[in-house]
């Protein structure tokens, strides 16, 4: 399955056109991370494990986009989006689409 | 007396904030120059449409990403700055730090891959924590784009 | 085919080169300053314009207060050192209304409740109320000692102090409401509730200064000397030394009322400038408290 953010692929043609597709996963962090969290914020500085977990739940959110084209018989997906979105308090959605193709 | 003790917890989280907050921050744009160089070979554009170079034949969705907090004393320094306004400056250097990394760590993928162009490239910024009174405490950047090359 | 490249971007044209300690010290001082202009400001006009509430509106306060009071302490109106403390009252306010200064926008009488406490305390508040309780009575003995905490309150309610502090208050947290009120951030509150708090205590400090002084006039009119005055004072300081040994002593520009001990000492130089002192030779004795069943 080739995912681009481009709308056209170079040097390949797009023969089949099946619109779009989604994936999309909403995740909150656990109060463990939260701890930790919390230290960071007053020390400043990276936080490893939000951002490993925001990193799967865009892997899976990507890997559910993959999914539905993948049901529609397309192998590929094109012009793909990704968005973020804190849904409530400590919990983020992640949510990714485009279009899918074939392409030869 | 509780209200002594309160201001003590608050001078010293300042300080502490402030302490490591500065140093992490200087760390951390050291690490960025250094690796900015090293990366240099990864080129970056955010046009939609490639060239039509016969070389790029195979091309790969690549990403990096980071979540990043503010210290607390750059917080409350916000928090004031919020009262009186004007510009937020000690959000500046976070954001900016926040963009670099990602896009760093974008590149690197796309080098692991063996690409050396990234084109249509697109950030994505989202607060995830916030704190009391709806300040922004952490900020995850994301950025990704489509690399092109001959592949491995 | 075109040129494609990434030059090097210069540094600091997204992040102004701000030091975060130099932002922080301007803000801080800044909001501080503010905190304390707004809060004097406000109080020079809460003191201006709580004299020129009518009456009526504080007596109302008064009664809530008294209902409120009655329900606290289980006030008992059936004590002779009640009828003992309103008479004197009676006849110091009748002394203080005879001086200069503030027309009476106040009541006609002062009310006294006695209360039954373990803390020796006596204060004045709204709708011309004075509450003194039992451990006050227990730690005075001479009349002196008592008519001068007597006419300090009495003092407060002549110069419409209670009302005063209480419009003060009110004005601050109202305009500080309505400016912290779209931020809502508990931190941010505390600094500016707290620095304008503490300007507001030097009023108060001022208000127990201006009494001090009118009840130490009265009670040279009484008696023609100001001996025995301090004596509550003086049982004051002795507490606070006990107590200090214990534990850390309240800064002065953290308390409602002055220090004890600079009090003493300020009012003792006044009383000599104005020569509220017995005549030479005269000998003084001090009555002591009636004693009470």
């Amino acid at each position: 399955m080739l995912v681009s953010n481009l709308e056209l692929v170079p040097g390949k043609r797009t023969t089949k056109h099946f619109g779009l597709v989604q994936g999309s996963t909403v995740r909150a962090k656990h109060a463990g991370r939260d701890l930790m969290a919390g230290l960071k914020n007053i020390f400043g500085g990276e936080l490893k494990g939000y951002t490993e977990l925001l990193q799967e739940s865009r892997q899976e959110a990507t890997d559910r986009m993959i999914q539905q084209a993948e049901s529609l018989g397309a192998n590929a997906v094109l012009n793909v989006r990704f968005s973020t979105s804190s849904v409530t308090q400590g919990a983020a959605e992640l949510f990714v689409y485009g279009t899918a193709v074939v392409i030869e | 007396m509780a209200a002594f003790s309160d201001l003590f917890i608050f001078i010293i989280l300042l300080g502490l904030g402030y302490g490591f907050g500065q140093w992490a921050e200087r760390r951390h744009y050291r690490s960025i120059h250094t690796r900015e160089k090293e990366l240099a070979g990864i080129l970056v554009f955010a046009e939609r449409l490639p060239p039509p170079d016969p070389k790029f034949k195979h091309s790969s969705l690549v990403g990096g990403s980071v979540v990043i907090s503010i210290d607390y004393f750059k917080r409350f320094v916000s928090l004031l700055r919020s009262f009186i306004g004007g510009r937020v400056s000690s959000y500046e250097s976070l954001l900016d730090r926040a963009r670099r990394e990602a896009l760093l760590r974008m590149k690197a993928d796309a080098q692991a891959k063996g690409f050396q162009n990234i084109f249509n490239v697109k950030f994505e910024t989202a607060s995830i924590s916030k704190g009391k009174g709806k300040q922004i405490g952490s900020i995850e950047v994301y950025v990704y784009g489509t690399a092109l090359g001959p592949g491995n | 085919m075109p040129q494609y490249s990434n030059a090097k971007l210069p540094e600091h044209i997204n992040v102004s080169k701000v030091s975060p300690l130099k932002d922080f010290i301007s803000l801080t001082g800044g909001l501080l300053a503010i905190a304390f202009v707004l809060a004097f400001t406000l109080a020079i006009v809460g003191n201006w314009l709580a004299p020129k509430i009518p009456y009526e509106w504080e007596q109302r306060l008064g009664d809530v207060v008294e209902s409120t009071l009655l329900d606290d302490f289980n006030l008992n109106s059936e004590h002779p050192q009640r009828a003992y403390l309103q008479a004197l009252v009676d006849q110091l306010w009748k002394l203080q209304l005879t001086h200069e200064s503030s027309v009476n926008t106040g009541p006609n009488t002062i009310t006294v409740h006695y209360v039954e406490s373990d803390i020796a305390n006596a204060f004045a508040t709204l709708g011309g109320q004075i509450i003194v309780t039992s451990a006050l009575l227990d730690k005075i003995t001479h009349e002196t000692g008592l008519y001068f905490i007597l006419a300090h309150e009495v003092a407060h309610i002549k110069y419409r102090h209670p009302i005063q502090a209480i419009g003060r208050g009110v004005l601050f947290s109202l305009v500080l409401s309505a400016f912290t009120g779209s931020q809502g951030d508990d931190l941010l509150d505390h600094l500016t509730w707290n620095t304008g708090s503490l300007t507001l205590l030097r009023f108060n400090r001022h208000q127990e200064q201006q009494s001090d002084i009118e009840a130490l006039r009265t009670l040279y009119q009484h008696y023609g000397h100001t001996e025995g005055a301090f004596e509550f004072f003086e049982y004051l300081v002795a507490e606070e030394q006990k107590a200090d040994q214990n534990e850390n002593q309240v800064p002065v520009f953290l308390s409602t009322h002055p220090d004890t001990q600079a009090r003493i000492v300020k009012l003792k130089e006044i009383a000599q400038e104005q020569r509220w002192q017995p005549m030479p030779g005269k000998s003084i004795t001090l009555q002591p408290l009636p004693k009470f069943e």
